[in-house]
């Protein structure tokens, strides 16, 4: 016959329904056996069950149901496993010890870096764990998982179920029991049995609470509960940690996010999108003090034929989203060109005494009345000259030494053709009777864009929203249950008593709750 | 010019903190109830002060004082000061207040070592109402993890005394110091979770374009949001209680204070002096 220990293993388990009407259904046959019917137990056993769908026949192969057995016990212990709040505890305890190792030790430095600090041994561990770079480790992901497994696991079993608690009512069997639970109350009022139970519900439901009435024997009972919202908070809570988890794995691996470096008037073609974007312009903006109040730049997203689909100033905290890719403004700095406008001051014959230009980059000015004209053609905000080629460039665009080549002509004629610079305004100072020096300069920015795209970002939000809303219900709705018994009959009136259970502190709240049900039950 | 106005308004008030810290210490020592009501109107000199002193530095900086470190600080002590005269008024124990109050002071020594001087002008990132509302719930949930401590520490303290020891007779019974604390946390918790995860979160994703980016401070926040979360679990699925129960609770405090020390050391995104 079937293996007699493992029915009875799986009878003590529990067992999912299947496996007990299986068993229920082979106790009946081996009863009707013992009994003297002929049965065989494999074929009745398959009518009795209707198990057409199985897999494989049962048909003279009765180990098969064994195993079975045997596979829903296993499907039992791995449900348990991952629904245990052991598994919980342990895995909080270590994402905990392994997360303080993502913030002690430096994340995503070059691996030279690694072995410098800690040594060959420590730095080579570091760098074959992924410590390095730790919260983007397969086996991060994997306990995160496990933990989303582990979340929706317990939130079925010991959540979902609670919430056929949350509507039936559960009533004591006699007035007594009422009263022996502690801190009940009992007192009388003069009151008709029907007036009371209309009045104490009227009572009830202005607190919310959720009311069953019973009569019987005489005795009325009314059971009130309150706060099966509190339940369905802790599943939406842990549901929508898992909706996080998820949004962000998605977010990961199907979105992207890189940084791009936009000079003014250009246009760069977006990944992997038939569009391209266009810095019109960019601005920084800064108080009366120099200090930095905001960068803003402006920006145009044009398609393959440049038709212009959406225009829109960004600045820090107001991103531009386009097509679900969203554009935010990350930082600037100095382009290539160094410099927009040049301050220069001129000095020399027919020429007023301090007098100063803005001259614009790769343009040539005329100073009126004089025949002079300049030309400002290459600004660099780093000034060296390579010793061999002769050749001068930026070395940075800090603007360490800012310079500018300037040209000046007289009616037409070259004057002279040099090199000037901010901080060494005698250098090359003059050359002959006219003289240019570099006075100020506005610097030519490009914009350093964000550029990122985000499929995971609605579920965060809807998980944000949702666990937000669970955290309310959980944290600031109490939950309790009353127990109102009114015994008429009595010479000296109806004897009404109140028990009830709340949660930790809730006597204040019981204590004021029976006092409003007695002085409205001594109104009326 | 009314920035060092607020300045010197600060350091009266530290000054006050420090004579209630000290009278508190006095009262714990000999008993005098002179000496705890000294502390109490102390306190509450130094918090009239604080308010003034955070007062004046908003007007002068123009916003909220709460950007760089210094303001934080103080700003979490504030808030301290002020579950410490609610829990006054609730428990109308001089004995909590003994062990809240140092708490608050050693805030305040902290703070006085930061540079206190800010712009009123904010940093581009800075600009942006999130700012308000991340900070100071952030701010005001760490307050009640700070209540929660003070609660553990009266907790160990009655536990490891010896019975007949007439100070462990004069802190209020266990079962209350533990009930404190559940309390206290199951207060800050939710606000910890939307203020400095979720609007932390939904800030950074306007700012910088990233919902989460494992930063020292963000991860130390999940480490205090993991240690909480499983003090709650602890208590309602294994009714977990007690000496237990506070142990993980002041875990989680200590690694509270760590997140916010351990930004000047470690850098990071959250590191705004």
């Amino acid at each position: 016959m079937l293996n007699q220990s493992i029915l009875a293993k799986v009878e003590g388990m529990g067992g999912c329904r299947a496996c007990r009407r299986w068993i229920a259904g082979f106790r009946e046959l081996e009863s009707e056996r013992d009994s003297g019917v002929r049965v065989s137990i494999v074929s009745n056993f398959e009518q009795k069950l209707n198990l057409k769908w199985l897999p494989f026949s049962l048909r003279g192969k009765r180990s098969h149901a064994t195993w079975l057995l045997k596979g829903c016990m296993l499907m039992k212990r791995v449900i348990d496993f991952f629904g245990s709040i052991r598994l919980a505890i342990f895995l909080l305890i270590t994402l905990t010890f392994v997360s303080v190792f993502g913030v002690i030790i430096p994340q995503d430095l070059a691996a030279s870096q690694y072995i410098q600090a800690w040594g060959v041994i420590a730095g080579k561990l570091i760098l074959f764990t992924g410590i390095n770079h730790l919260f983007s480790t397969i086996w991060f992901h994997l306990l995160l998982i496990i933990l989303s497994i582990n979340i929706f696991v317990c939130s079925y079993l010991r959540i979902f179920k609670k919430l056929k608690t949350i509507h039936s009512p559960h009533f004591l069997k006699t007035h007594a029991d009422i009263e022996h639970i502690p801190n009940a109350r009992t007192f009388l009022v003069n009151v008709q049995a029907e007036i009371a139970e209309k009045t104490i519900l009227k009572v009830l439901a202005g607190k919310l609470f959720k009311c069953a009435v019973e009569q019987r024997d005489g005795l009325i009972q009314i059971y009130a509960g309150k706060g099966g919202l509190k339940i369905i908070g802790s599943l939406a809570f842990h549901l929508s940690l898992i909706m996080l988890l998820i949004g962000g794995l998605i977010g990961r691996m199907a979105g992207f996010s890189y940084n791009e470096n936009i000079p003014q008037g250009a246009a760069v073609p977006v990944r992997d999108q038939d569009f391209m974007v266009r810095c019109d312009w960019f601005k920084l903006e800064k108080n009366p003090r120099g200090e930095i109040k905001a960068f803003v730049s402006k920006l145009t997203i044009l398609d393959n034929d440049s038709t212009e689909l959406l225009t829109k100033e960004i600045r820090v905290n107001h991103p531009l989203s386009f097509r679900n890719i969203n554009f935010y403004q990350s930082s600037y700095g100095i382009d290539g060109n160094g410099a927009e406008q040049v301050q220069l001051m001129v000095t020399g014959p027919g020429i007023l005494v301090g007098f100063e230009i803005a001259v614009q980059l790769g343009e040539t000015i005329e100073i009126p009345g004089t025949g002079i004209s300049l030309n400002a053609e290459t600004f660099l905000s780093d000034f060296v000259m390579d010793m061999n080629t002769r050749q001068p460039y930026s070395r940075s665009t800090e603007p360490n030494n800012p310079a500018v080549k300037v040209s000046l002509s007289k009616d037409g004629n070259l004057v002279y053709s040099h090199w000037i610079f901010l901080k060494h305004q005698d250098y090359h100072a003059s050359d002959g009777e006219f003289r240019a020096s570099l006075k100020d300069f506005t610097p030519s920015y490009f914009t350093g864009l964000k550029i990122r795209k985000d499929p995971g970002s609605p579920l965060i939000w809807i998980g944000i929203i949702l666990m937000s809303l669970g955290l309310y219900a959980m944290f600031f709705l109490s939950r309790k249950n009353i127990w109102i018994a009114l015994s008429p009959g009595s010479e000296s009136g109806l004897q009404v008593t109140i028990g009830s259970s709340g949660g930790h502190g809730s006597d204040n709240e019981n204590e004021l709750l029976i006092g409003k049900i007695k002085s409205k039950l001594e109104k009326t | 010019m009314q920035q060092s106005l607020a300045t010197q308004l600060f350091w009266w008030c530290f000054l006050g903190y420090s004579a209630a810290s000290l009278l508190y210490v006095g009262y714990l020592v000999t008993e005098k109830k002179k000496l705890a009501l000294s502390a109490t109107a102390f306190m509450g000199i130094a918090f009239v002060i604080q308010t003034a002193a955070l007062t004046v530095r908003g007007i002068a900086l123009n916003r909220l004082p709460l950007t760089n470190m210094f303001e934080y600080v103080s700003l979490f002590a504030w808030f301290g000061a002020v579950f410490y005269f609610i829990f006054l008024k609730i428990y109308r124990q001089q004995i909590i207040g003994a062990f809240v109050s140092p708490v608050i002071f050693m805030l305040i020594v902290s703070a006085s070592l930061l540079p206190q001087h800010a712009s009123d002008q904010l940093v581009p990132a800075l600009q942006s109402y999130w700012l308000q509302i991340h900070v100071s719930l952030a701010a005001l949930s760490e307050a009640a993890f700070l209540v929660a401590f003070a609660a553990n520490i009266m907790y160990f303290l009655k536990y490891r005394l010896s019975e007949k020891s007439k100070f462990a007779a004069r802190l209020p019974e266990l079962k209350k110091l533990d009930f404190i604390s559940y309390k206290a946390i199951t207060f800050g918790y939710p606000l910890f979770t939307i203020g400095a995860l979720f609007a932390g979160a939904i800030w950074a994703e306007r700012a910088w374009g990233s919902f989460w980016s494992w930063d020292p401070k963000e991860v130390g926040s999940l480490i205090v949001w993991f240690v909480y979360s499983a003090y709650l679990h602890a208590r309602y699925v294994k009714n977990w209680s007690g000496l237990r129960a506070a142990v993980l609770s002041a875990i989680g405090f200590i690694l509270t204070l760590l997140t916010f020390f351990g930004n000047l050391v470690l850098g990071g995104l959250h590191a705004y002096g």
